[in-house]
């Protein structure tokens, strides 16, 4: 959900970039999207410094392209799908010239979930497992639950996003919150 | 029961993407199968638990460094450009020599500590501020600076850095944020908003300085911090764990009725108090949004209606002038704003519309 507000603000830096070619509202528009996009491409191609270029790579596109951006009425879906694209790219770049990259698997533990002494142990192991689960969901289903749960994209924007219909994306919402309910009480 | 269809309307619920219809539908099924609100109560257990669990990463000035070469590759002035920026420059500049007094008391913990040249150092550097935005009704945001120190980000919460944060340990908040700061006593992490700043070594605790509210609070949970007031910069306040700092903005109140003419200045209220967990589910409520519990504690609607304002991301006006003075006390996590309001219906009957964006109370 988003507030109009935030909108308007991003609105006024896609202007900014596409009229007045203005760096410092392009930097801020890379410094707002980069954490959720780079969560995003991680989420495609397991390696953090991949994704890391990725991100990079997509934003050096829209620089290139900025005088076009003006008209774009959802930047933040259209670097999403960006990104999705770019990185496809390379994986089946790297698929064809069989480059391999070692996969980053390491994801740590956030230290609010270590430190912080309002979660207890039963709840922190609570969250870790439901992390698991998550993360063990079928591939697509998987992509899209975050997309919609973490990133709080609408149902809509994730559709344009994963090129899906509505209809697909819900169903798959559907699933994973059966599967996630399900494994949940079996915990218990 | 249709199960596949019970799930989809579930899911859309919980994430806030139902429409009116399917709402309604999902009620239709709860109020007819007994077992459907026993999965619902799962699913929204389930929900509020898949919380994100990897922090968003913030791109750090080898990141930024890199677009910037990769951009100048093909278009050569986007450099040159850059660094002719205006430079912003919000705090005076000057560094005063340090000075380190610690006073200790026998027995009660009452510290003096003068170091101004961390507070009178540039709060943006000569490069650009950079900020990262939580919007109004959306997820909190959990975000790893390049010390790695973590910032949680509550609903409409804005956070800016400077390109050279590795060196200069200070950033801005608008709106509440949880800290968990990386210790490194050589270099102070510093938080300035509207009215004070907050200065720390490492450690963890809540800052709360919304521009549209009358006050400003930081809570300590473990380590220490120091706050200092913005317009009374002779004064250092150090904070045991579990204590709270608030202070009320000053505000000039003019008296109408007796003395158009006059005006008098309402000095900020300043207090310090200890925290402590409620009695029943032992939470601290101050740090309770980190969990995504939501409380009412005696507000009225109208204050209420902000604090929902912001949590949900929907405008609320209230049309019954009589509401407006209710109070209501009620926690919340993770219902949707329709069960808000139904719930917050109970004690004083109230109708409500939703249309889009903007909820009416009449």
């Amino acid at each position: 959900m988003e507030s109009i507000l935030v909108r308007k603000e991003v609105m006024n830096l896609q202007t900014k970039v596409a009229e007045e070619n203005c760096t410092k509202s392009f930097e801020q528009l890379y410094h707002s999207f980069y954490p959720f996009l780079h969560s995003f491409a991680f989420r495609i191609i397991k390696s953090n410094s991949m994704a890391q270029e990725i991100v990079s790579d997509v934003f050096v596109q829209l620089w290139k392209t900025r005088s076009s951006i003006k008209e774009v009425v959802n930047l933040k879906v259209f670097l999403y799908v960006a990104v999705k694209n770019t990185a496809l790219n390379y994986i089946t770049r790297a698929k064809n010239e069989n480059i391999c990259w070692v996969s980053e698997f390491s994801e740590p533990l956030p230290s609010f979930l270590i430190h912080n002494p309002y979660l207890d142990l039963e709840a922190k192991e609570l969250r870790i497992r439901i992390h698991n689960i998550v993360n063990e969901l079928p591939p697509r289903c998987k992509v899209i639950f975050k997309l919609i749960k973490e990133d709080g994209l609408k149902y809509t924007e994730a559709a344009r996003v994963m090129n899906l219909s509505v209809k697909t994306i819900e169903n798959q919402m559907g699933i994973a919150l059966k599967k996630i309910a399900r494994e949940l009480q079996e915990y218990r | 029961m249709d199960y596949n269809r019970f799930w989809v309307l579930a899911a859309k619920r919980l994430s806030g993407d139902a429409t009116k219809e399917e709402l309604y539908e999902l009620d239709i099924l709860i109020s007819t199968y007994p077992e459907a609100e026993q999965l619902l109560n799962e699913a929204k257990e389930a929900w509020s638990t898949a919380t994100r669990i990897t922090e968003l990463q913030v791109p750090c000035e080898e990141t930024v460094s890199d677009l910037r070469n990769k951009i100048a590759g093909i278009d050569d002035t986007y450099i040159e450009t850059f660094g002719d920026a205006p430079v912003k420059r919000t705090f005076f500049r000057k560094h005063a020599l340090v000075l380190f007094i610690l006073i200790a008391i026998a027995g009660i913990a009452a510290y003096f500590i003068i170091d101004r040249s961390f507070y009178s150092r540039p709060a943006v550097a000569a490069v650009s501020e950079n900020t990262v935005f939580v919007e109004k009704g959306s997820k909190k945001a959990t975000l790893t600076l390049p010390d790695g120190s973590t910032v949680k980000l509550n609903a409409d919460s804005r956070i800016f850095y400077g390109n050279d944060f590795s060196q200069n340990r200070t950033v801005r908040l608008e709106g509440e944020a949880y800290f968990d700061v990386v210790t490194d006593p050589r270099r102070p992490f510093v938080i300035h908003t509207v009215d004070m700043q907050v200065k720390v070594t490492g450690t963890a605790f809540n800052v709360r300085s919304y521009p549209g509210e009358s006050f400003s609070e930081a809570t300590l949970i473990h380590g220490s911090i120091e706050v200092m007031l913005n317009d009374q910069k002779d004064q250092l306040f150090k904070l045991q764990p579990n204590h709270k700092f608030s202070v009320t903005r000053s505000k000039v109140v003019a008296h109408k009725e007796t003395e158009p003419e006059a005006k008098s200045v309402v000095l900020p209220e300043i207090a310090i108090k200890p925290i402590v967990p409620h009695e029943t589910d032992n939470i601290i409520r101050e740090i309770a949004w980190t969990q995504n519990k939501l409380y009412l504690e005696g507000q009225t609607f109208t204050e209420a209606a902000v604090l929902l304002e912001r949590w949900f991301g929907k405008k609320i006006m209230i049309e019954n002038d009589k509401l407006k003075n209710v109070r209501y006390t009620a926690n919340f996590e993770d219902e949707t704003l329709e069960q808000v309001l139904e719930a917050l219906q109970v004690s004083a009957p109230f109708r409500y519309r939703i249309d889009n964006n903007n909820v009416f109370i009449y």
